[in-house]
């Protein structure tokens, strides 16, 4: 680590590295049935029941996992009166815009590519939908 | 005269109905120790966060390096070396990823000090934060606010709770600190005893006021009584009352 900023995003990948393994490896599957599974263009119609297990439900759970680990939303008592936000890093020999910025950054990012996934790999153009 | 690393003009901060510091001043030189002694609740740890930028000032100034701490906190923090009592370590963190994750903060970070201080202090590089005892991560908060050399070492309360070889460790840190030329050390404690062996400058706050600030050497030879020397919580005593003296620490 060379930097404040990298140091940062190591921070969030070290800490949860087991939960963004899954994150991955779940998106992993899902673009791999999306590619080398189906045929390019193949509608896959499910029952909603299925589409919730499959897509819906992992989703809403990544969205919110992720809105937690860029939000240090692990790192305190979410019932405490104070931020959960590391009251060590106040003391780093950062700027305040970074201490701010870079994980509100990754964050960004982190929703950014999961949205992007689900376009590709999960409703176009792959044709899963429910019905 | 010599330049001043910290310098606290009228600062007064009130939480609410509560006085915290009433027009404190304090100026502290390069390359000594300071004692900031006083009960709990006596404005230490208050004052502590303005010198660090943690609190704006709502009356009066705070320079440190000569700079505002809360504008410009890059230039103050890198200088400066933070050990508190709360001793707030990532538990999920590895010694050595501690290790690496803060040299990245800090460009004066000398990997060659951080190792010999891991080796010194006894520290597993492959422990977790968490699994250490209290004694171990005093020492790893030590590591951390010694290995860049800063210029100014701030020890918050740092040994309270702690067993006396960690409490030893850490007054040897201070004074490996201050032997390099230039250092300063500002070592707030309720345990006058410790800063009775360590502190070239001791500054007693009561009820968020200062009621003396001066050179131990110039206490000492004030408040002597005959030939006996009084210790400085003999001094505190006479200063501030009986009650509100700090609790001696076993």
């Amino acid at each position: 680590m060379r930097s404040p900023a990298l140091a940062i995003a190591w921070e969030f990948r070290r800490r949860h590295r087991w939960g963004l393994i899954a994150v991955a490896g779940y998106w992993f599957v899902v673009a791999t049935i999306r590619f080398l599974i189906l045929e390019p263009g193949e509608p896959v119609l499910m029952g909603s029941g299925r589409f919730a297990a499959m897509l819906s439900v992992p989703l809403t759970t990544t969205f919110v996992y992720l809105l937690a680990v860029f939000s240090f939303g692990f790192a305190g008592d979410l019932a405490a009166r104070h931020s959960m936000y590391p009251a060590r890093m106040f003391m780093l020999p950062v700027t305040n815009a970074a201490l701010v910025g870079w994980p509100m950054l990754y964050g960004t990012a982190a929703m950014a590519i999961l949205w992007l996934a689900a376009r590709l790999f999960a409703v176009w153009p792959s044709g899963v939908e429910s019905h | 005269m010599s330049e001043s690393v910290v310098h606290v003009s009228d600062l007064t901060r009130r939480f609410g109905a509560t006085t915290a510091l009433a027009s404190v001043s304090l100026a502290m030189a390069r390359g000594a120790v300071y004692g900031l002694v006083g009960a709990n609740g006596a404005g230490k740890t208050t004052l502590i966060k303005h010198i660090l930028g943690l609190l704006r000032a709502e009356s009066g100034s705070v320079r440190v390096f000569g700079l505002d701490p809360v504008a410009d906190p890059v230039a103050v923090l890198s200088r400066i070396g933070y050990l508190s009592e709360e001793n707030d370590l990532p538990g999920w963190m590895r010694v050595d990823e501690l290790m690496r994750y803060s040299r990245a903060f800090y460009p004066a970070w000398d990997d060659g000090y951080a190792e010999e201080l891991r080796q010194a202090f006894a520290l597993d590089p492959a422990a977790k934060i968490r699994n250490l005892s209290r004694g171990q991560r005093a020492r790893a908060g030590l590591l951390i606010a010694l290995a860049h050399r800063p210029e100014l070492l701030v020890l918050d309360e740092p040994s309270s709770g702690l067993d006396p070889i960690v409490r030893r460790d850490i007054l040897g840190a201070v004074i490996r600190t201050i032997a390099h030329e230039g250092r300063t050390v500002l070592f707030s404690s309720h345990l006058l005893e410790e800063v009775e062996q360590v502190a070239d400058h001791v500054t007693m706050i009561h009820q968020g006021k200062v009621v003396l600030s001066a050179p131990l050497d110039v206490i000492r030879e004030s408040n002597r009584v005959g030939a006996r020397v009084p210790s400085l919580d003999e001094i505190f005593v006479a200063h501030v009352g009986r009650d509100a003296a700090p609790a001696p620490e076993a």
